[in-house]
């Protein structure tokens, strides 16, 4: 089945590509990113922002269709929390990742120079850096206190920490690939095209390898608000 | 050609993607020995803290134990004493030292535990029961030493007993069997807060000039985590990092925290000037609290470790309160007990199933032990005066 799909959309993409413009600029904006994943204990896990900037290409390969793909920055952060403990205790993980996105845009709207595209396509990305960012309740640091009574009681400290995390081969998955769905909001304004894009990204690959029985896989679901310029690029002056 | 490449490897790697496909069902009441058994084996997937050191396959353990569980009837009660067994074999490598399985189903004609360190400990050749020094120690101390007894502030019954006195005029001993000093110190009527007001009131006054101290933590089990300040705390006018600790934290089997800095903190805020010289008493029953009173005395300049090998069991239990892993239960069926956070010592190493070398070896001496003569007491008085 999949042996055909991707026979036609080379066969399309090559006989448009030759014919397309192309259009080149800068995007940036916010990442909200999910990790799902299975609950254990009493952990929560939360969405988190982060950042998003790259550069973008876009090829006009018919009056409404457009090929759009670029190399991004993209953090897709989360975070999980304990609520049941006093502590509060809580991780923010922090991961960047590299994006390669390749999507196909088709015009739903066009009134004078402003049109509403939808955005759907496939996304390759590597996770380059990871840091976690927490505070945990610290059983070995509790500070004496006395009591009413005159007594000396212990509190547990919180502890706070900022850490690079180091990747593991065994454990960690750093190519992730996921598929994309999305709208934009365009002005054309020639040469340029000023854009805002709301997309989802779901990635179908997870953040950790099968190394044992039961892993309990991650998968991030990130929506992104990007905004950008892109220039037309003249091929044959 | 590339474009081609690139759409091949997306599509690839698309089908790279699996569900979470989840066969392995869990209860906490399980109905059947099968559920016990995912129940258990996904628990400690989940809650066990040492699957980063330890060297049970528990993988294997699935695939191999999985299907004889199955054929297990929870309300017959030699099935139920046959799972135990295998919960033995199972349990037999592992690194945590306070692990244990106590089994409270009502099948069952009596309760029963697994302590897969202690079994280990018990198959070795030189194990041997726990022996109370301080009555030995009474030889070697000037007259005048104080001792006492509670047996309420452990809240399990456990007797603490607690000996302090000076050898020649100029050695302060300290000896605790268990780590409730402060709860029986909170106890106006406990004998225990006579023994440390003593203590302490001498510490003070030796403020003036640098005396030897020995801690004797031999046969000490541990207690809470909190005396080491009330303890130690009075040594330091400010906090001593003496180790690291990390917990669980997140979904996965090797989710933790970074390791985090372990301190003791001081219980004064005066200047502390003197710096006496530390020998630390330790022996193979010497264990969890009072093995970070080691580690920590340890830090001391002038410190020394004279005894035996310790238990090494250096992890806290600790309430879910505080950490949410660790510890679990599986109603009517099994508690299960097990560490709630790691500890590393400040030089990297981890002592957990291991325990803490002494500097200076001495083995324990039933025949000199008969003749009246305390062999690492003695040891630990000569490394002072050296």
């Amino acid at each position: 089945m999949r042996t055909p799909i991707i026979y036609w959309a080379i066969v399309f993409l090559t006989n448009h590509i030759i014919i397309a413009q192309p259009f080149l600029g800068f995007t940036t904006g916010i990442t909200l990113n999910h990790s799902k994943q299975e609950k254990v204990n009493s952990f929560k896990v939360k969405t988190q922002s982060g950042l998003l900037f790259g550069t973008q290409i876009q090829l006009a390969l018919k009056k409404k269709i457009s090929l759009n793909s670029g190399v991004y920055f993209a953090q897709k952060n989360y975070s999980i929390q304990n609520s049941s403990i006093p502590t509060k205790s809580a991780i923010k993980f922090i991961n960047s990742y590299l994006q390669i996105p390749l999507g196909f845009q088709i015009n739903l709207i066009s009134k004078k120079d402003i049109s509403l595209k939808c955005e759907s396509g496939t996304y390759i990305s590597y996770w380059m850096l990871s840091r976690s960012k927490g505070r945990a309740p610290n059983i070995f640091d509790t500070r004496p206190a006395v009591d009413a009574d005159g007594n000396i009681i212990e509190n547990v400290t919180i502890a706070f920490y900022n850490k690079r995390n180091d990747f593991s081969k065994k454990l960690d998955k750093r190519i992730e690939a996921g598929l994309l769905l999305g709208s934009s909001l365009i002005l054309y304004q020639d040469p340029c095209i000023f854009f805002v894009k709301l997309l989802l990204s779901q990635g179908l690959t997870s953040q950790e390898k099968d190394h044992s029985i039961n892993v309990n896989h991650k998968f991030n679901q990130t929506l992104s608000i990007e905004f950008g310029v892109l220039r037309k690029i003249r091929l044959n002056p | 050609m590339r474009l081609l490449t690139v759409i091949f490897c997306l599509v690839s790697l698309s089908s790279c993607f699996t569900d979470l496909e989840n066969n392995i069902k869990t209860s906490e009441t399980p109905q059947s020995m099968e559920e016990v058994f995912d129940s258990y084996w996904s628990n400690m997937n989940s809650n066990y803290l040492y699957w980063d050191i330890d060297s049970t396959n528990w993988d294997l353990v699935y695939k191999t134990y999985k299907p004889l569980f199955k054929n297990l009837d929870i309300n017959d009660e030699p099935d139920i004493q046959k799972s135990i067994d295998y919960f033995k074999i199972i349990t037999a490598h592992l690194v945590d030292g306070h692990y244990q399985i106590h089994f409270n189903s009502k099948v069952l004609t009596y309760p029963q535990i697994i302590n897969p360190s202690l079994i280990k400990k018990q198959s070795d050749i030189s194990f041997r029961e726990p022996y109370n020094f301080q009555d030995l120690a009474k030889v070697y101390l000037d007259s005048g030493f104080k001792e006492g007894f509670d047996f309420s502030s452990s809240g399990n019954g456990q007797k603490l007993s607690v000996l302090s006195g000076l050898i020649n005029e100029s050695i302060l001993y300290f000896s605790c069997n268990n780590f409730y000093l402060n709860n029986a110190h909170s106890s106006n009527t406990s004998e225990v807060k006579l023994v440390m007001d003593y203590f302490f009131s001498i510490l003070n006054n030796s403020r003036a000039e640098p005396k030897s101290l020995i801690f004797d933590f031999r046969g000490n089990n541990g207690g809470q985590i909190g005396d080491l300040n009330f303890l130690i705390g009075r040594l330091i006018d400010r906090p001593l990092h003496y180790g690291y600790s990390k917990a669980k934290f997140g979904s996965g089997k090797f989710d933790y925290t970074p390791w985090i800095k372990a301190y003791i903190n001081p219980l004064h805020v005066d200047e502390v000037n003197y710096h006496p010289k530390i020998v630390v008493l330790i022996d193979s029953k010497t264990a969890s609290t009072a093995e970070l009173a080691s580690l920590a005395l340890k830090e001391f300049p002038q410190s020394i470790l004279v005894g035996e090998k310790t238990y090494g069991a250096t992890g806290p239990l600790v309430s879910k309160e505080i950490y949410s892993y660790g510890s679990f239960v599986l109603d009517g069926f099994m508690n299960v007990q097990t560490s709630s956070a790691g500890f590393m010592s400040k030089t990297g190493d981890t002592y957990e199933g291991v325990g803490i070398s002494p500097n200076f070896s001495v083995m324990f001496n039933i025949d000199s032990i008969a003749a009246g003569r305390d062999m690492q007491l003695e040891k630990a008085i000569e490394v002072i005066k050296l």
